[in-house]
């Protein structure tokens, strides 16, 4: 009996202490500046080039990070970041397979009102990339980019 | 170990107990400290005593503190409300009785009603043998007597069994309409997000007007929100 009892001790230890997995992000939040005209040129940050081809989809014509970092979530566990301007960023990795994963996202401002609440699946090679609207030629962005 | 007095933690163990909320170990040491220290039972008596006194107390509504009361309880249904926006509500689990389900008390007279049916069908199928003969179907009666049947249903074998062949097809023929067939290659690729959704959205939430950007080149989720003005 004491054996079965210490066996099955060390079992759920050991599965209580099992390390998750931890997923890797890029997460930058960037501030948008200026209505694009149709032959205007694009500036942007060097470190924003692999994401040339999503940013141009928005209509903006200056792109500068504001914040910038790299951050690690256990899958299935709720994290929060604190974005520049006292903006708030509470993750969850609800998986993060071979090619798919899917993220559970709240962005709040810096009065704690939601700006965004999205549960998204999408293929893990491409950034995801939420903007806000925030004056008439001005808007905020943030991207995130699952680390290979 | 002294016998005379619990330790603060075998108290604590003893109060996780009292309330039901042990795992399988904490009940096995319980029942040891139990059968060692026999203070361990005055005080499991005394925890009874103090919930009988609460449960007067709140019965009889002598809550004394009784804007934090409602106040906590407020909160508490705030917070059931705020899971259902993410979990939906919560129901209780209704245990079906399978013999209430099921009134089994008509079992005996259902049973003996098949068998009558079963009978009688067996007895009126014993007739049914066809012979068709020069196009005209005969029905072979129990005796053997072959008599033409005016009726183009051919019968045999008991009710399972039973075909009906329409003889007069040409009578009720359906006009024809030639068939036509297209190409559908091209719509194939405007389908492959059926078979390979590159972005799902389960839920968007947002104070503003939210658009999900549709792209050529990459199949990333990108999301916009203009303020609604």
């Amino acid at each position: 009996m004491r054996a079965l009892t210490f066996v099955l001790v060390i079992f759920i230890s050991a599965n209580s202490f099992a390390e998750k997995k931890n997923i890797g992000f890029d997460l930058y939040s960037i501030e948008a500046i200026g209505v694009r005209q149709s032959s205007v040129k694009v500036k942007m940050n060097r470190s924003l080039a692999p994401f040339k081809d999503h940013l141009l989809q928005y209509p903006f014509h200056n792109y500068r990070i504001k914040y910038m970092s790299q951050i690690s979530v256990p899958v299935m566990e709720k994290e929060k970041f604190l974005l520049s301007d006292n903006e708030s960023l509470d993750l969850r990795v609800l998986y993060c397979e071979q090619k798919r994963a899917s993220l559970w996202i709240n962005w709040k401002d810096e009065a704690g009102r939601e700006l965004l609440d999205t549960r998204v699946h999408f293929n893990k090679n491409e950034p995801l990339i939420a903007g806000i609207e925030e004056g008439e030629f001005k808007g905020k962005l943030l991207l995130l980019k699952v680390k290979d | 170990m002294n016998s005379d007095t619990l330790s603060e933690k075998q108290e604590k163990l003893l109060a996780l107990y009292y309330d039901k909320e042990c795992n399988f170990f904490e009940k096995l040491q319980v029942k040891r400290i139990i059968k060692s220290n026999p203070i361990a039972t005055e005080f499991l008596n005394d925890l009874a005593k103090c919930t009988e006194i609460v449960n007067e107390e709140v019965n009889g509504f002598g809550v004394k503190d009784l804007n934090g009361f409602c106040s906590s309880l407020n909160l508490r249904i705030a917070n059931e409300e705020h899971a259902e926006i993410f979990h939906g509500s919560r129901n209780e689990l209704v245990k079906v009785n399978f013999s209430r389900r099921i009134n089994l008390n008509f079992l005996p007279w259902a049973l003996s009603g098949a068998l009558a049916m079963a009978l009688i069908f067996n007895i009126n199928s014993e007739q049914s043998l066809d012979v068709i003969d020069n196009g005209l179907p005969k029905v072979v009666t129990n005796n053997g007597v072959k008599v033409p049947s005016r009726v183009n249903v051919a019968r045999k074998g008991n009710l399972s069994n039973r075909k009906l062949r329409v003889s007069n097809v040409s009578s009720s023929r359906a006009p024809q309409v030639e068939d036509e067939i297209f190409d559908a290659t091209p719509y194939l690729k405007q389908r492959e997000y059926l078979y390979n959704p590159d972005v799902e959205v389960d839920w968007i939430r947002s104070n503003g007007s939210v658009h999900l950007i549709q792209q050529r080149n990459t199949k990333a989720p990108l999301i916009w929100i203009s303020r609604r003005r």
